[in-house]
């Protein structure tokens, strides 16, 4: 920009160049600041005067301007907005930096105002909120009121949870009274001690008050002398007083300080060693003042030396005198031990025997007392021992006069033979176990495979039955192969018979129609006569009299059978024919009889 | 014409009083003398045929065995009502062969005939071929 | 299979039991009437049985005649041609049991000499204290008349269907008996042709 303006003055190429791309960056800027002015306090002043300057001038200058990039019609109909935007980048002289500078300076007035506005309303607040505060305060302390309250009512909403007694809150509440009372005691005593003190106090202030009053008194009757003298010294007590006072304050603030220092030593390692340097130059300064001081106080190196000689030959004389006394206490010392030594060895000799003899006769006594305690269970002990043994030996003497008898019987076999002949024995047995339980084993294995035979003859039935039945099978579907092997026969039966059937169907439903109908026809003519024949009068009265008839007829069945059955009761026959038959028997036999004796 | 099937023209059996699944009553009018309709019991028995078109009928021949007395009855309507009789005849027992009867009518036009077969020489009788002269 | 129809002529003495009988068949046992009721004139019932070892069935007309001489005339005419007849007497009876012959007589009037299986029944078996009739007597007469003999008891619901199945096989019997009598006659003339 700053090269483009002194080349050319006007903006032309740009514009010419490119007029599209060129004008929103700067275009955008300045509505910008407008809207920015417009929301602030003062819009009206501060936008007219940026507008007025560069609308009225660079209207006309721009139109020269544009004659070649734009009709004039064109900005004519655009008005003030096209007109206000384009010169005010295009032209960049004195009156437009002049309206810039002034809208600035508006912004910052406007700015400024702003600021006031929110420090007033900063101070306005910063007054509420003490206000706030110290009601927050008192609020506080309501709130602690009631905190305490919550916590009476807690402990009681605890007890009634808790199902507390009655009695028990009595209690505590008669408790907590006496308690209080007693508190209350306490403090009662503890005010009356400090109206006590305060009364002393009093009483001391009054002494003392008393005791100024006699000095003041006896400075009065002093001297004159004596009592300017007395005001001179109290004067500087006085101030000396003020003085300690002071000085006082300027250790409290110093110490203070040093306080705050520490802290802040402590905080860096820095400053700690810096500390500890600072100590060491304190130091070395201190020496370097000493080592100058003696450089002051410098006595002449004569003087010095004779003095350092005659201090040298003292010492040497105590060194001396040290050393002798040194060597006669270690002779003494050495002499000593000895002694000692002897003394020992003087001890030993005699005190080593008799606590040898001593020892052996304590042990001796020991071993007596164990062996006179012991003897009696001991001698229990043997005796058992001696009967049991006693015993075994009887036990053995039998057992061995039994062998002895045996041996004599077995005399016959040698105790070799007997020996192998035992283990053949042995042997045998084992043998004879194991054969008996494979017998065992065998005669259950025979068992099995005679039921599993009996088992396979069963099936082999079966399978016999099955076959014959399969082969019967057989010969049916072979036959049936041979006719199902024709199958065009096969199908045109199968079509025949289908024709045939659908052709007796056809026929058979006509039929049914038919039947159908004549049904029909001989129902309606059998309603008809059936209903002639109701109305017929002779008809209704011929099944009346025929109903009648039909129940005379029953009671006289009924009197049939009644008396059939009474007369099958009192039919005497069967009881005459038994009767004759039995009389002629008797008879029978009477003849018989006679027949008998006759012969 | 006597010998012809009836069927062969179109004529039907529209309904029979009995009926054996293996002498069904279409048998009477296949031509066949060997094929007969067979009744199942009690008289009277009855079988009417249908002929597709108005027929002239001079003479009906009938094939039988046991009937004792026939009468064919005519019908000129379509469907197979108001009947009227033509002829009934007592025919005679046969033994060893069929009976074999012609009856002649006075040329009298049906749609239908209908053959009752009042009574027979046994329970059952049979009826092997009907015949009809135009 | 086939369904044949037989006029079953049902007579015997009044109150032997013929009403109680058919009805017992008819209903299957379900339908027995304690108090005596007259049948005047005929009661017509049907009931088809089917043929044991075949799939035909017999459907039975049975024709329950009056057994009082009064109706006997009206009833003969209702008849018609007779399939068979079943010929019912009491066994407490005598008299019903003599007058079995008068009424197969009477049947077999109206056959026009044709063949008619038949069954003589020996009803009211449960009176066997009160038995007039001794089975042997009546089995040797039914025997006579070629006729099948069985007891039976309506009351007590005892051998009801045996008259009637034995009449049905009878009938299917002779059916198939004539079928082959034909058949053989319709193949006769082929044979000479």
């Amino acid at each position: 920009m700053a090269n483009q303006r002194p080349l050319s003055g006007r903006p032309m190429s740009r514009s010419s160049l490119i007029p599209g791309t060129a004008r929103p960056p700067t275009g955008i800027r300045p509505p910008q600041t407008a809207i920015r002015v417009g929301t602030g306090v003062v819009p009206s002043t501060g936008r007219p005067g940026t507008r007025a300057g560069p609308i009225a001038t660079p209207g006309v200058l721009s139109a020269q301007i544009k004659v070649t990039d734009r009709p004039v019609t064109q900005q004519g109909l655009s008005g003030m907005k096209t007109g206000g935007k384009g010169p005010q980048r295009q032209i960049l002289d004195k009156s437009y930096y002049l309206g810039l500078l002034r809208s600035k300076i508006n912004e910052l007035t406007t700015e400024n105002s702003k600021l006031q506005k929110e420090i007033d309303i900063f101070n306005q607040e910063n007054s509420v909120y003490l206000s706030y505060e110290k009601r927050a305060e008192s609020l506080a302390g309501e709130i602690k009121d009631l905190q305490g309250h919550l916590a009476d009512y807690n402990m009681l909403v605890d007890k009634l949870n808790t199902n507390t007694e009655m009695d028990e809150v009595m209690n505590e509440i008669s408790m907590l009274k006496v308690q209080n009372d007693r508190e209350a005691q306490s403090i009662d005593a503890i005010f009356t001690e400090r109206r006590e003190k305060e009364d002393l106090i009093h009483a001391i202030e009054e002494e003392t008050e008393r005791e100024k009053q006699a000095a003041d008194d006896i400075v009065k009757k002093m001297p004159v002398e004596k009592q300017a003298k007395y005001a001179e010294m109290k004067a500087v007590n006085e101030e000396l007083l003020q003085e300690l006072a002071a000085r006082q304050d300027e250790l409290d603030t110093l110490m203070a300080r040093k306080e705050t220092l520490d802290a802040e030593l402590e905080h860096s390692q820095v400053k700690q060693e810096a500390m500890v340097l600072y100590e060491r130059l304190h130091e070395l300064e201190l020496r370097r003042d000493a080592l100058q001081a003696e450089d002051k106080s410098k006595i002449s190196p004569q003087e010095e030396r004779e003095c350092l000689l005659k201090q040298v030959k003292e010492d040497n004389q105590e060194i001396a005198s040290m050393e002798r006394q040194l060597t006669e206490t270690r002779e003494k010392i050495s002499r000593l031990t000895e002694e000692l030594r002897q003394l020992d060895k003087d001890m030993e000799d005699h005190q080593g025997e008799r606590t040898q003899k001593y020892k052996e006769l304590q042990k001796k006594e020991e071993e007596i007392d164990a062996y006179l305690e012991t003897f009696d269970t001991n001698r229990a002990q043997e005796m058992e021992h001696i009967r049991e043994t006693q015993a075994s030996i009887v036990a053995l003497l039998e057992q061995s006069s039994r062998m002895m008898n045996r041996m004599n019987q077995l005399s016959a076999i040698s105790p070799h033979e007997l020996k192998s002949m035992q283990e053949d024995l042995s042997f045998k047995e084992t043998e004879m176990q194991k054969s008996q339980s494979t017998a065992n084993g065998l005669s259950s294995e025979c068992e099995r495979l005679q039921q599993d035979l009996l088992n396979v003859e069963r099936l082999e039935g079966k399978v016999q039955s099955e076959m014959n039945s399969l082969k019967e099978k057989i010969l049916q579907m072979t036959e049936g192969l041979k006719t199902y092997r024709d199958l065009d026969a096969l199908k045109a039966s199968g079509e025949h018979k289908v024709k045939m059937l659908q052709e007796e169907r056809v026929s058979l439903i006509e039929r049914r129609d038919a039947f159908k109908k004549i049904n029909h026809k001989m129902n309606k003519e059998y309603e008809t006569v059936a209903a002639q024949l109701q109305e017929n009068e002779t008809h209704a009265q011929l099944t009346n009299l025929e109903r009648k008839w039909q129940h005379l007829e029953q009671n006289n069945f009924v009197m049939k059978e009644f008396i059939a059955s009474k007369s099958l009761e009192s039919d005497y026959r069967p009881v005459k024919k038994n009767v004759i038959k039995q009389l002629s028997e008797y008879n029978k036999i009477l003849m018989d009889a006679l027949q008998g004796t006759k012969n | 014409m006597l010998n012809t099937a009836l069927n062969s023209f179109g004529a039907q059996v529209l309904f029979a009083t009995s009926s054996d699944e293996n002498y069904p009553p279409e048998r009477m009018i296949d031509g066949n003398m060997e094929t007969f309709w067979l009744s199942t019991g009690i008289f009277p028995q009855e079988f009417i045929i249908r002929f597709p078109d108005n027929m002239k009928i001079s003479v009906i021949s009938i094939h039988s065995f046991n009937i004792k007395r026939l009468r064919i009855e005519q019908s000129t309507n379509e469907e197979a009502e108001d009947f009227k009789v033509m002829a009934e005849k007592e025919f005679e027992q046969t033994e060893g062969s069929l009976q074999t009867n012609e009856i002649s009518l006075d040329c009298s036009n049906a749609t239908h005939l209908r053959f009752l077969i009042l009574s027979g020489y046994d329970h059952f009788v049979s009826v092997h071929k009907v015949g009809i002269q135009a | 299979m086939v369904k044949l129809r037989a006029r079953c002529i049902l007579v015997g003495d009044a109150a032997v039991g013929k009403s109680a009988l058919s009805q017992m068949f008819c209903s299957d046992g379900s339908h027995f009437q304690k108090n005596y009721t007259m049948t005047a004139g005929v009661e017509l019932l049907v009931k088809s049985m089917s043929i044991p070892e075949t799939n035909d069935s017999v459907e039975l007309y049975i024709f329950d005649t009056a057994g009082r001489e009064t109706f006997a005339e009206t009833c003969e005419k209702m008849w018609g041609q007779p399939s068979v007849v079943c010929v019912v007497f009491e066994i407490s009876s005598l008299d019903s049991f003599n007058s079995c012959s008068r009424w197969l007589e009477r049947v077999r009037a109206h056959c026009n000499g044709l063949q008619l299986p038949g069954v003589l029944v020996g009803n009211k078996s449960d009176l066997a204290s009160r038995r007039e009739v001794e089975t042997a007597v009546a089995q040797e007469w039914a025997r006579e008349q070629g006729l099948q003999y069985h007891e039976t008891s309506a009351k007590e619901m005892e051998n009801c269907d045996a008259p009637f199945l034995s009449l049905a096989q009878a009938f299917h019997a002779m059916y198939q008996d004539r079928r082959q009598i034909i058949q053989r006659l319709s193949w006769d003339p082929t044979d000479h042709q």
